[in-house]
């Protein structure tokens, strides 16, 4: 009996050494794969909101179709990366998408817009469409482009989702 | 055995993967070039001088019925830090060797080596076999590498693997020529395989080169 008990403190205890181990080069490490992990987007995250702290928020999003992250940004806010399959089926329309914390979309930025019909479904990443979205608050209705139906309202009802979320989580 | 003797085997006479044939897994999956070739080796090389050189110290105080599982821990202890080192400096690297840095946790060239030598020997020895078997293993991948990178792709190049945009070398030989299935799975089967039928090739000769001098000497 004795003998047991002795092997199994012993696995415990090495068990419980590598555990500590782990633990100390996780706590080194993954600032960094966080940082890195966010890189990629930090550039788009700043023009947004210029000069805050990007942390990815750990989420629920399987209700919210189209939203691939969100981040908090400082106090200021939050940013949702999105994802949606616009008029083409194979290269999804990316953007990403700022709410301040009075439900006010705060900027619009997208960053991949290849699989779209150039000067028309494109018209999602225009000027006009932009300004239609920031300033205007999650409750209000934004107008789809005619003659890019497909592209816009798929943009749209990803934002619609983004504004669900914000209301189920942060307002 | 001599000190280098013990360093020298783990390169030819017992190369992990050409002669004890440990650690497959792993070769056929990650030699699709060069550069992960060489990650690779150097992250095998740093777990095996690692592991050899704990279990060595610990060869005294870790009990023989529960050996096998502190090996493990240990082992997967080491293997899950140089992984989250990986992930976080050097991201393309662990990227393209994806979910086989993990699965060195498995590479039975680690654990066969502990249970076979570091377990029994000091620790200048162990680290000796843990340096020559690991440096065996990545000559290995580097010559699979070679030969899959060259007929699958046509071309052979080489970047640092810290430093994914450093290019060391990288030249195209016959892109339009290249026998795409080197680059898949079944083409790691066919490419080790031949290899390893030509090293078998070489040792009979070797074998029988002997044979014959031995006969020449006793007429």
């Amino acid at each position: 009996m004795s003998k047991i008990v002795k092997l199994t403190v012993f696995l415990a205890i090495v068990a419980g050494i590598s555990g500590g181990i782990m633990s100390f080069v996780y706590s080194q490490t993954n600032p960094i794969i966080q940082e890195a992990a966010i890189a990629t987007v930090k550039e788009s995250l700043e023009e947004i909101y210029p000069g805050e702290e990007f942390e990815e928020e750990s989420t629920d999003l399987d209700d919210y179709e189209g939203i691939e992250a969100v981040y908090k940004a400082g106090d200021s806010g939050y940013v949702y990366e999105c994802s949606v399959y616009g008029y083409s089926s194979s290269t999804p329309i990316t953007f990403l998408i700022g709410l301040d914390n009075d439900g006010i979309y705060k900027g619009y930025i997208v960053t991949d817009l290849s699989g779209e019909t150039k000067g028309l479904g494109s018209q999602v990443g225009d000027e006009a469409f932009v300004s239609s979205i920031v300033g205007s608050d999650i409750g209000s209705d934004i107008d789809t482009i005619s003659g890019a139906t497909i592209s816009s309202s798929a943009v749209l009802g990803v934002i619609d989702n983004c504004a669900a979320h914000f209301a189920d989580n942060y307002q | 055995m001599k000190k280098f003797d013990i360093f020298k085997k783990g390169i030819f006479q017992e190369n992990p993967i050409f002669v004890l044939q440990l650690g497959m897994c792993s070769a056929l999956a990650i030699t699709t070039s060069l550069t992960n070739a060489v990650g690779m080796g150097i992250a095998v090389i740093c777990v095996l001088m690692m592991s050899n050189i704990i279990i060595s110290l610990l060869r005294n105080i870790i009990p023989n019925e529960i050996r096998i599982p502190v090996y493990i821990v240990i082992i997967a202890t080491l293997v899950k830090c140089v992984q989250m080192i990986m992930n976080a400096y050097t991201p393309e690297l662990y990227n393209s060797l994806g979910v086989f840095i993990p699965l060195i946790v498995v590479n039975c060239i680690i654990l066969g080596r502990a249970e076979a030598f570091a377990s029994k020997n000091g620790v200048i020895d162990s680290i000796l076999d843990a340096l020559g078997m690991g440096i065996g293993y990545l000559f290995a991948v580097l010559v699979i590498s070679f030969v899959r990178q060259l007929l699958g792709t046509g071309g052979i190049s080489l970047y640092n693997p810290l430093d994914a945009t450093q290019v060391i070398f990288n030249i195209e030989l016959f892109p339009d020529y290249a026998i795409g299935i080197f680059t898949q799975s079944a083409g790691a089967f066919i490419a080790l395989g031949c290899i390893l039928a030509f090293i078998q090739y070489l040792k009979v000769r070797k074998e029988h080169n002997a044979k014959k001098v031995e006969k020449a000497s006793v007429k």
